[in-house]
């Protein structure tokens, strides 16, 4: 029984395995079956039958009812041999009609061939291909992570005409864009739709943009040698100014945006950049000349130009800089040499115009470069600071050993003391520009004591034109330099106003007070002493008409205030004197002083110097100038003996009664002494003062400090008002030491210590 | 093809037997693969225009099909209720769905035929 099974058993597994070889055997067959049936189905599709305009509604679904069986079926096998088909399908069409079409052709039937031939590959052939073939895309593809079918088409087109397009398409479009550069007209669409397959292709940066911008660089490079040797600056710079339009003009209509900057970028470096110092340095035309000539067109074309660049204005502003210096130290030199030959001859009164021109003329000057920054600089900031910078070199110039602070008060004197007739500028605009000049001169201090005696001097001779224009410069000035540099000024401006209200006080009081009256016709003006320059006060005799006159106002003053005390200053006072003379009665206006002297001639008709000295009891000085001015100069009062020029202490004098004059009413002018000197002399002492406060504020805030940052800080907190000199600012840190407000620190000596 | 909404555009699909169902052509672009017949460019000719033969699909089939064309557009413009699938019709009906490319009928067919398993029994060997 067993050996039986066991031949059963073999003859079993015998049969078995032949069915398996069997089976095998057909599956072979089926398989290369199919192969043969998978190679007619693909064979199916003919490459030229591709281009075919109308589809074959039948063919296509039975291409792709093929193609969805093959890769629906249980062994799938064959999906990659399709995937490989469908590649080489792309690849042959291209091999094939495009290439070959595309060698064809050059210049601008290669790009008109190109988009073409790309418009016809991805809308019909790539499309079609794909429709056959999508069953594989939706689960071969993914599955095996193989690029997608759509892409396929554009890898293929890429791979096998990457040269091709970099290079010869390439050449046509750079070509033709040169050709409109030279001022052809081209076709721009045809740019347009060439950029567009490009962007398909996804390859516009990579080779489009690259190669237009090596061609601009190769373009403007050549052109801009070209241009620099043949053409003036103005020339050469207006050529830059319309190419940079025409470039963005066609960048913008027919590439990317993004395209724009890179070419414009690289047309801006190839002309402006590169050639810049060639640029301004031309002889007949630069930078310089155009300044000088004052051609506004140009430079503001230039500064258009050169604000794209980075920082490509540098050069403009310095230029600009040295313009406007070296104009304003002409001006200076100018000014010195006519000031010195009127210097030579004494000539007051021109050398005072002299000075007053030069004021004039700086302000001129900046009034037009003002306007270059604000008009053609387009109010630039950086031209704004190197003609601050500029105008603070030539502004703080002495000329002939006068500060400019000082020339600057006297131009102001006199704007203030002439009637508003000045047809160009109103008195107003004048003092706008005066103060704008203040800005650059570094002794502002200086400036204020000389217009504070000016002003003095002015309100109390009534000389000022205005007193809304006093106030009105004395805002302007609070505006700009702070409230403690117009606080004296201010202040005697308001004591002549408040004097008006004394002077009707005292007209009631001797209304009142009959017995008082002095019979004179009595003016008192009173000061309040800090606002006030100080002057000198003198002992004095006054005539007993005079006199009288103190005492009654005295008398008034004490009604109104007990605590206040006055003091009288005589040496300022004008009087109007009444003089009989022979041939006919004059009025006299002179000073105070002046008719005390006359006064006495009333009790006597000839007096010696010295009679006349002991009688006044004033310092000689005085009575030497008082002498001269009514004896010696334009109006002889007094006559002198001797009749010399020059008064002696041995000289008489006699009561002029043949004196006379064309008018009846005349003013005797009595020179000012020279006090310049004590005017810098009050200004360097409280320059010490003020150094010396700053110094003990910043030390009391920073408790410790080191020496060098002392003095800048110093001269930083003193900037707006002077320079100092640090000579100065030491010998004042050696005397707080001294005082004990500071000492030096034990183990560092240049570091100081705040002594509370 | 210039196709208008006012104008109601027809498409033929002709099914294995040689039926031809007339539907409109929005609800044809539901399938995908119609839809990018429909808009391939190059265009039919003109005695094949607006007609797609498919000598795989049954008429039942093909007509359920459009049927499901209809469905889903309903569906898409709010109206939502229920698409019903013969249990004896889900396997062509989900091959179908799948050659000619609808999404939603795939899944809601698949949904069918796993609810026929669960109930069968035993159709999970014999599938894939």
């Amino acid at each position: 029984m067993e050996e039986k099974t066991l031949k059963d058993m073999k003859e079993e597994e015998i049969r078995k395995m032949e069915k398996k070889t069997l089976k095998d055997m057909k599956e072979k067959e089926e398989k290369e079956e199919e192969m043969r049936k998978l190679e007619l189905m693909l064979s199916n599709i003919e490459i030229k039958g591709l281009s075919n305009e109308t589809l074959d509604g039948i063919k296509c679904m039975t291409l792709y009812t093929d193609i969805y069986i093959v890769a629906t079926d249980s062994n799938q096998v064959f999906n990659a041999k399709m995937y490989s088909k469908y590649k080489e399908f792309h690849n042959d069409y291209l091999n094939d009609i495009v290439l070959p079409h595309l060698r064809l052709h050059h210049g601008e039937f290669l790009l008109k061939e190109f988009e073409t031939s790309w418009a016809h590959y991805s809308k019909v052939i790539h499309n079609r291909l794909h429709l056959y073939f999508r069953y594989l895309g939706r689960y071969y593809v993914a599955r095996e992570k193989l690029l997608n079918l759509n892409d396929v088409g554009n890898r293929c087109f890429i791979d096998l005409l990457y040269e091709e397009m970099r290079s010869r398409v390439m050449d046509a479009v750079i070509c033709l864009i040169n050709k409109e550069r030279d001022g052809a007209k081209i076709d721009r669409e045809l740019v347009k739709k060439v950029v567009n397959v490009f962007e398909e292709l996804k390859l516009y940066e990579d080779i489009f943009e690259e190669r237009i911008v090596a061609g601009t660089k190769d373009y403007y490079s050549k052109k801009a040698s070209l241009w620099i040797s043949e053409n003036s600056c103005p020339e050469f710079m207006l050529k830059v100014e319309e190419c940079l339009e025409k470039e963005e003009n066609m960048v913008r209509d027919c590439m990317k945006p993004a395209t724009e900057q890179k070419i414009v970028s690289e047309v801006e470096h190839k002309l402006l950049v590169l050639h810049s110092t060639q640029l301004f340095d031309k002889e007949y035309s630069g930078l310089k000349k155009l300044l000088e000539d004052g051609k506004v067109v140009d430079l503001a074309r230039m500064y258009r130009l050169y604000s794209r660049v980075h920082d490509g204005l540098q050069h403009v502003c310095l230029a600009f800089k040295n313009h406007v210096t070296a104009q304003g130290m002409a001006l200076v030199r100018q000014t010195e040499i006519e000031v010195n030959k009127h210097v030579v001859k004494n000539d007051v009164g021109a050398l005072q115009n002299q000075q007053v021109h030069l004021i004039m003329e700086f302000i001129k000057l900046h009034e037009v470069y003002l306007s270059y920054v604000n008009d053609y600089f387009q109010s630039n900031s950086m031209f704004f600071k190197v003609l601050k910078e500029a105008f603070e070199v030539f502004c703080n110039k002495s000329i002939a050993g006068v500060s400019p602070a000082e020339l600057l008060s006297i131009f102001c004197d006199q704007t203030l003391k002439k009637k508003s007739c000045d047809n160009d500028k109103s008195t107003e605009d004048t003092i706008d520009d005066v103060v704008k000049l203040l800005v650059y001169i570094s002794d502002k201090d200086m400036f204020a004591e000389f217009h504070r005696k000016k002003l003095a001097r002015r309100l109390l001779f009534n000389k000022s034109d205005s007193d809304e224009h006093e106030r009105y410069l004395l805002t302007k000035l609070k505006q700009k330099c702070g409230r403690h540099f117009t606080s004296k000024m201010e202040g005697m401006v308001t004591d002549l106003t408040l004097c008006q209200d004394t002077t009707a006080s005292f007209t009631d009081y001797l209304r009142d007070n009959p017995d008082m009256n002095p019979g004179f016709d009595l003016t008192v003006t009173v000061l309040t002493i800090g606002f006030w320059p100080s002057y000198k006060t003198c002992t004095f005799n006054l005539p007993p008409e005079m006199l009288r006159c103190v005492e009654a106002f005295k008398q008034f003053y004490q009604t109104r205030t007990k605590r206040t005390r006055i003091t009288w200053l005589f040496s300022l006072g004008t009087c109007t004197i009444v003089g009989k003379f022979e041939p006919k009665t004059m009025d006299l206006i002179v000073t105070t002083l002046q008719a005390s002297v006359l006064l006495l001639f009333n009790s006597a008709n000839r007096l010696s110097y010295s009679d006349i000295k002991d009688q006044l009891d004033l310092p000689e000085e005085d009575v030497t100038r008082l002498l001269h001015s009514l004896s010696c100069a334009k109006y002889k009062i007094l006559k002198k003996e001797p009749d010399t020029k020059t008064i002696s202490k041995t000289d008489y004098f006699e009561f002029n009664s043949m004196f006379t004059d064309r008018l009846k009413r005349i003013k005797v002018p009595f020179p000012l002494v020279d006090d310049r000197k004590k005017v810098i002399e009050t200004v360097v002492s409280d320059r010490r003062h003020a150094i010396e406060a700053a110094i003990v504020r910043i030390m009391k805030f920073r408790k410790v400090l080191g020496h060098h940052q002392l003095m800048s800080e110093c001269a930083e907190v003193l900037s707006s008002t002077f320079r100092p000199d640090f000579k100065i600012i030491k010998l004042q840190i050696e005397s707080l030491i001294s005082r004990d407000y500071l000492e030096r620190d034990s183990k560092d000596h240049s570091v100081y210590r705040y002594l509370a | 093809m210039e196709g208008t909404t006012k104008k109601a555009e027809m498409v033929k699909l002709i099914s294995a037997e040689g039926f031809e169902f007339v539907i409109d052509k929005q609800a044809a672009m539901v399938s995908q693969t119609i839809r990018n017949m429909l808009t391939s460019p190059g265009g039919f000719s003109e005695t094949q225009q607006g007609q797609v033969t498919f000598p795989e699909i049954s008429t039942h089939i093909l007509e359920k099909i459009c049927q499901y064309f209809y469905w889903s557009l309903q569906f898409a413009s709010g109206k939502e209720t229920e698409f019903h699938i013969e249990p004896e019709i889900t396997l062509d009906l989900m091959m179908a769905a799948n050659y000619l490319h609808l999404g939603r009928a795939q899944s809601i067919a698949q949904d069918y035929k796993l609810r026929a398993r669960e109930q069968c029994g035993f159709f999970g060997k014999a599938s894939k």
